[in-house]
């Protein structure tokens, strides 16, 4: 599924947007660049969203994402090209979660979000590199 | 604030060791979800600045000789005004790496004349006295940050006018000219493990996909029409398996379509 450049203007996807941004901003402190890009959407409970991210050996990464307060518990994971689960870093803290990963194989991995709760909501990943 | 998650030990041998927490996330994806996953190009595809990072590590790559004179702006066709824009950024993240004031100067001149051609020079934030600024203080890795703003912002513009054709020529040019850039490091510094760390193949088979399905209007060109040809041939080269190891001489084919790639987009077509 190609999704295209969103010029995101809905309430929701601008909350949902800074908070990830803020967050993941706290990263450059620790020498991490931030994509301007992101990805937004709406995560409905126990529906994972996966996206796809193309990854180089050398580099760290670190995914953050962020969702509005109607979710309860984000995770993030990421998985290689087969979808094997990698070792990752995870925090989650309610509406923001976040996964470090440092890839020894360059090429395509998945990113996958999702929450535990009642009601959807609109996140937003970004992802830093160094 | 957050709750970090407990440390599990699984007896898998790491890829990357924190000193801290370290777990492995358990059931994989099944082949709907990977079939299935959203290739978002703001996000799927990597951004210039990553590669040069990436490269960054395997040695000391002389940024400032892989720095070119930026293409003329006489282009007229829109597409190719796409292609440049997008090699023009990379240009500037490379100037950043370079550290080299009057070349990220160049290349905002050259990118703000190019988006004027596309209609979109409002919809660029002014940023020539930013760059001026943070590259006296020396704040190279804000200007990177920068050029990757410039292209995000000219592609939410490019969409947001049903253009997503030049956006995704916009990226592809940089993308190529990233490749061109690291190719041309690894032709003369060649070793097999950052020979191995170009491995692409997602992303080359997702320009391969997009250029198929370009508007008939724009994949008629012959520009495109080689374009179509020579992305393949690269996609070829980046698919190799995760185990694979390119020669010297596969790199040093790479960076020979590269160039030229990069070379003749420059040249307005007729």
């Amino acid at each position: 599924m190609i999704a295209a450049f969103g010029a995101d203007r809905s309430d929701t996807r601008t909350t949902a947007t800074r908070a990830a941004i803020n967050l993941a901003g706290a990263r450059k402190k620790d020498g991490f660049k931030l994509r301007d890009a992101h990805w937004t959407g709406t995560l409905q409970p126990g529906v994972p969203q996966v996206v796809e991210v193309n990854l180089f050996k050398g580099n760290s990464y670190w995914f953050t994402a962020a969702a509005t307060p109607d979710a309860v518990a984000v995770s993030i994971h990421v998985f290689d090209e087969s979808g094997r689960a990698v070792t990752a870093e995870e925090i989650s803290g309610g509406t923001h979660a976040e996964a470090g990963f440092a890839p020894v194989v360059s090429g395509p991995y998945f990113v996958k979000l999702e929450e535990t709760g009642n009601q959807n909501s609109t996140f937003c990943l970004v992802y830093t590199y160094k | 604030m957050f709750r970090r998650i407990p440390l599990i030990a699984l007896g898998i041998a790491a890829t990357w060791a924190p000193a801290q927490d370290a777990r492995l996330a358990g059931t994989p994806l099944t082949a709907g979800q990977i079939e299935n996953a959203t290739v978002s190009e703001g996000i799927s595809i990597p951004a210039p600045g990553e590669l040069f990072s990436a490269f960054a590590k395997t040695g000391r790559p002389d940024w400032s000789a892989m720095l070119r004179k930026s293409p003329t702006s006489a282009f007229t066709s829109r597409p190719q005004i796409a292609l440049n824009l997008g090699a023009l950024i990379a240009d500037g993240c490379l100037a950043a790496e370079a550290q080299d004031k009057q070349q990220l100067k160049n290349a905002y001149r050259e990118i703000r004349a190019l988006a004027k051609g596309l209609g979109l020079d409002r919809d660029l934030v002014s940023r020539s006295n930013s760059i001026a600024d943070y590259a006296d203080g020396g704040k190279w890795d804000v200007l990177s940050e920068m050029f990757d703003a410039v292209q995000h912002e000219l592609a939410v513009a490019m969409e947001s006018r049903h253009d997503h054709a030049f956006a995704t020529l916009m990226t592809l040019g940089g993308w190529l000219r990233a490749v061109d850039v690291i190719g041309g490091h690894l032709a003369t510094n060649y070793t097999p493990d950052a020979a191995r760390a170009l491995r692409q193949p997602g992303v080359g088979t997702y320009f391969v996909g997009q250029l198929a399905a370009l508007p008939q209007k724009i994949s008629a060109s012959p520009m495109i029409a080689a374009l179509r040809r020579d992305v393949s041939e690269i996609h070829t080269a980046l698919a190799f398996p995760a185990g694979h190891q390119p020669s010297a001489e596969d790199v040093s084919k790479l960076k020979n379509l590269t160039a030229s790639i990069i070379a003749a987009i420059a040249v307005p077509e007729k």
